[in-house]
């Protein structure tokens, strides 16, 4: 089910009203039934699977409790570990691996049928197996208690505003708030569904219309050379954005409406100064999750077994962006785009000092600037390769983009006959927001009187309603 | 040694560590409250911790800091304090 479609228009007041009429002690059910629908409306199938690694990871977490400081823990962590890590792998990874093979095979002459597996991918999976295994880690280490009640945990697994596109929930944090529901409270519906709302409005006003204009170019690159190249890179940058923080609005705020919350996924990115701090900014629950899971663990063991200190870090650096780029999927597209942010990231934390010292001789305000602009720029490239067909596409794109002014070719003009009216209505909605955020940079719209407040928001639902496009994009991060 | 001169030390290996000899901890501090403590410096603080108290931390173990007070803790622990 999408956000943006007449299901959820009909599920969501559904689910709300089921929740707030279920007993507070019984509410978690209201969460499974949700889950259930949410997914079995894709197929069946996709809810087995999130319930059956739900439960075993369930009876893993108590294992662990109980056999705490043991041999046996780690057994049973080992064991569970795999087990998610393998059914994650084989859904999403299986085919790229078996070509792989393939590719080896023909290498070395050996002839081989293709082999393919007919797997779908049990959709969201890539978020919750995330989620099961940071519950286990946090059980392991002793930080976290184990969940004693099943309805509650599998709740928090099923809970379907975050089920498709996250965030990536910590469950102690989601366990908590289902222990002690908060009571019904008109504060949190409505500024659940403001929240709900803005988020539509990036995604159905402005991302999917940015999709419609570019999709040519990233789809025939090199039809096109210069300016379009270049427009095209920024414009995907403010797509991949709007889209994604949009679905993070929109899931955020369908769990204010039921009084939870999410943990937040954005922290104004584009005002970051370094990719380190870009990646504190974007994405936050998986960053964090690759960061607690991963680099911290790994550049621990690394420093209690050897002294390459500065290696070490910068290994565990590039393992846990190239798991993050991975992450997104089986293409040497994602594992680039993770390697090369990893290897920003490795240098500012080589450098730190003495960039630092280089950058205190300038005013803080233009040192400030500087590395906010190298740091969007950076990000705006590498988003080519997450957005290109290939990397070679990848490579045309940026090798052709700041090459003179450039032209489109007469067959790349033909691509972009009839795109005119959206390139001209986003650029009306661009002016209408930098003319927003100038009404509003003393006084927010909450704070204006209602005679303000409340055509601000008709304007919001009705530039959803008029200008929207449905059903035309499905969120970008849903098929991660 | 008293967790009071625990803590004294523990602040001199920070300072080092992050270069800046104004830091003052405590007990409750955690790495929200550094702005020089990311994950990035905290592999060398613990190693400077282990040091330093000439101990050996576990993987575990360290997983389990939770703030300043913890490890501080932990130090007295290994060190027979």
């Amino acid at each position: 089910m999408q956000f943006p479609s007449l299901e959820y228009l009909i599920f969501f007041p559904l689910a709300v009203a089921a929740w707030y009429a279920a007993a507070p002690r019984l509410r978690w059910a209201v969460l499974i039934g949700a889950g259930a629908a949410f997914l079995a409306l894709a197929s069946p199938t996709h809810f087995a699977f999130a319930f059956v690694l739900s439960l075993v990871n369930y009876f893993a977490g108590l294992a662990l409790e109980r056999w705490a400081e043991t041999r046996k823990a780690l057994w049973v962590l080992l064991a569970t570990l795999a087990f998610d890590v393998g059914v994650l792998g084989l859904f999403k990874y299986g085919n790229a691996v078996l070509a792989g093979f393939a590719q080896l095979e023909a290498l070395f002459g050996v002839a081989a049928p293709p082999r393919v597996l007919s797997l779908v991918l049990p959709l969201g999976i890539s978020y919750y197996s995330f989620q099961l295994i940071g519950y286990l880690l946090e059980v392991y280490w002793g930080r976290q208690p184990a969940a004693r009640h099943l309805g509650h945990f599998a709740a928090t697994i099923l809970f379907f505003p975050k089920l498709v596109a996250g965030p990536i929930e910590r469950p102690h944090h989601f366990l908590a708030q289902l222990a002690a529901p908060k009571p019904f409270d008109p504060a949190d519906v409505t500024a659940g569904l403001k929240l709900l709302g803005w988020g539509l409005f990036k995604k159905c006003v402005i991302a999917d219309r940015i999709a419609f204009v570019i999709g040519p170019i990233f789809g025939h690159p090199r039809d096109f050379s210069g300016l379009p190249l270049a427009a095209a890179i920024a414009l995907y940058t403010v797509q991949v954005y709007c889209d994604f923080s949009g679905y993070t609005d929109v899931a955020l705020g369908s769990a204010r409406v039921l009084g939870l919350e999410l943990a937040p996924n954005f922290n104004h990115p584009f005002s970051a100064r370094s990719v380190t701090d870009f990646w504190r900014r974007w994405h936050i629950s998986l960053s964090s999750w690759t960061n607690d899971y991963i680099y911290r663990p790994l550049s621990m063991v690394i420093s209690f077994h050897t002294s390459w200190r500065r290696v070490g870090t910068v290994f565990s650096i590039l393992v846990t962006f190239g798991v993050l780029g991975l992450w997104h999927g089986a293409t040497w597209n994602f594992v680039l785009f993770g390697l090369l942010h990893g290897a920003a990231v490795s240098v500012e934390a080589l450098t730190s000092r003495a960039r630092t010292r280089l950058l205190g001789r300038l005013p803080a305000r233009v040192a400030d600037r500087l590395n906010n602009v190298v740091t969007v720029v950076f990000y705006s490239l590498s988003c080519v390769l997450f957005r290109a067909n290939s990397i070679s596409d990848a490579l045309y794109i940026l090798g052709h983009a700041f090459v003179g002014i450039g032209h489109a070719a007469p067959i790349g003009a033909k691509r972009m006959f009839g795109r005119q009216y959206h390139i001209l209505l986003l650029g009306l909605v661009f002016g209408a927001l930098v003319l927003g955020r100038w009404w509003t940079r003393r006084r927010p719209v909450a704070a204006r009187p209602t005679w303000q407040r409340w055509p601000v928001y008709y304007a919001v639902i009705a530039a959803i309603v008029i200008l929207g496009l449905f059903q035309v994009n499905q969120f970008v991060y849903v098929q991660f | 040694m008293t967790p009071e001169a625990i803590l004294l030390e523990v602040n001199k290996v920070f300072a080092e560590v992050f270069g800046n000899p104004s830091i003052t901890v405590g007990p409750t501090t955690t790495a929200k409250d550094v702005p020089e403590w990311d994950s990035l410096n905290h592999t060398a603080l613990i190693a400077a911790v282990e040091k330093h108290f000439q101990i050996k931390f576990s993987l575990r173990e360290v997983m389990r800091f939770q703030n300043v007070g913890d490890m501080c803790a932990l130090v007295r622990a290994k060190t027979g304090g």
